[in-house]
């Protein structure tokens, strides 16, 4: 029962900020994952994502965008990896008026190994080509994940993952910045099945003279990979 | 809104469910978990109390792959962190002492490291384990202990992260104390898709 503590930890650091603002936002994300390597060297992915705004869930608002992405990694040594992708996402789709974004993606993350406990540092670039603008985003993410049941994260057994983002936005006329702060509790079904539900905390628009805007987030994710 | 959040509770629930009716049909496999103190065997606990006196940050677990159960304690104790196995009665199985290259033999550790340097074209070596096995004499625990491995058959196991043109991975490599390959494994790790 100890992953029962970690969790409430998790929603007990989450829950105090949602009293922050009235226009926080709430949002439900369900995720899939496909991951398949094409050798000790190369791997790609594939992940499909949808944002529901969970205060407009009866109307056809609540699908605020739907994203699809592929994306490739290069392992430079066992530690080190670099890559990138493609990213699709239509918002509103189910609005008379719907948006588009095509991103481009390139990333290198570092990966420490303490026994099963992963720390990952991931530095992304990204090309935003929206339906209504330009957009360049500068991201830095710390991660860290580890057994729940022992030393070695086994079949059957929970996991917890705990990250925060850094991400700055700019074009020509603006530039932004937000904080995402992420706790999450994961299943390992077997070496090629994962599910996870994470718990997000997004401070955004940052350094825009505006107010913060708050964004809580539940994300559940289906991880595959052969 | 109300329904959503059924939708949503519904959603978790079921995968709540789903994951136990999972972890029932994983139980054929290895697994390794954290146990206290008192779910150890007491005859590991004598032994440990017997050769590790004033030891320091101890952890306990229990490994089992669905026949063979085994218990292990990992502790800290006069500079170094040992991993001690035992079977579910309490016997010896080995003891494994965290060292630094440095402390192999000069002869050894140039026959070691000749084999990596010839089947890697870069490597890192992350983790180093001199194991002793023989459980059944105190005299040769104790001889393990204060560190005079003359009359001992001793094992070691090297973590690499390595490379060549064919592979690139970590590995577990298993040498005798004549630098004698015995084994090589590689280290397979759990996707790292969450975090990339």
């Amino acid at each position: 029962m100890q992953y029962i503590r970690y969790g409430m930890v998790a929603v007990a650091i989450l829950i105090p900020f949602s009293g922050v603002s009235q226009e926080a936002e709430f949002i439900w994300e369900p995720e899939f994952s496909y991951s398949w390597k094409h050798s000790d060297r190369l791997a790609f992915n594939s992940k499909t994502t949808l944002f529901n705004s969970i205060q407009n869930l009866d109307n056809s608002s609540s699908v605020e965008h739907i994203e699809t992405a592929l994306s490739f990694a290069y392992n430079l040594t066992v530690r080190m990896k670099a890559g990138g992708g493609y990213l699709y996402r239509l918002t509103t789709p189910l609005e008379n008026e719907q948006g588009y974004e095509h991103r481009l993606m390139q990333q290198a993350a570092f990966v420490s190994f303490i026994g099963d406990r992963r720390l990952s540092h991931r530095f992304r670039t990204e090309q935003r080509f929206r339906s209504s603008s330009y957009v360049n985003r500068w991201r830095y993410r710390l991660s860290y994940d580890f057994p729940l049941e022992g030393e070695r994260l086994d079949p059957g057994e929970w996991y917890m993952i705990l990250s925060n983002e850094l991400l700055s936005s700019f074009n020509s006329d603006n530039f932004e910045g937000e904080n995402r702060i992420n706790a999450g509790m994961g299943w390992l079904f077997n070496s090629k099945r994962k599910l996870e539900i994470n718990l997000e905390y997004r401070a955004q628009d940052f350094f825009t003279g505006d107010a913060l805007g708050h964004v809580f987030l539940i994300a559940t994710s289906l991880y595959l990979n052969r | 809104m109300n329904s959503g959040i059924k939708a949503i509770f519904t959603f978790l629930f079921l995968s709540m469910v789903f994951f136990d009716t999972v972890r029932a049909q994983a139980d054929k496999q290895e697994i390794e978990k954290s146990i206290k103190q008192d779910e150890m065997p007491s005859g590991a606990l004598e032994l440990i109390e017997e050769y590790f006196e004033d030891y320091e940050d101890i952890d306990f677990f229990k490994e089992t792959d669905g026949e063979t159960t085994t218990f292990e304690a990992k502790l800290d104790w006069q500079g170094y962190t040992y991993s001690v196995e035992f079977d579910e009665t309490g016997v010896l199985l080995d003891i494994e002492q965290l060292i630094d290259i440095s402390e192999i033999d000069d002869q050894l550790r140039t026959a070691i490291l000749k084999q990596l340097e010839d089947r890697y074209t870069k490597f890192e070596i992350t983790r180093i384990q001199r194991q002793y096995f023989d459980g059944e004499s105190d005299e040769k625990i104790e001889d393990f202990l204060e560190g005079d491995f003359d009359d001992l058959s001793l094992r070691y196991e090297l973590e690499i992260d390595g490379q060549n043109r064919k592979e690139l991975g970590s590995f577990e490599l298993l040498f005798d104390d004549n630098g004698t390959l015995l084994q090589k494994r590689k280290i397979i790790r759990r996707s790292i898709d969450n975090i990339w």
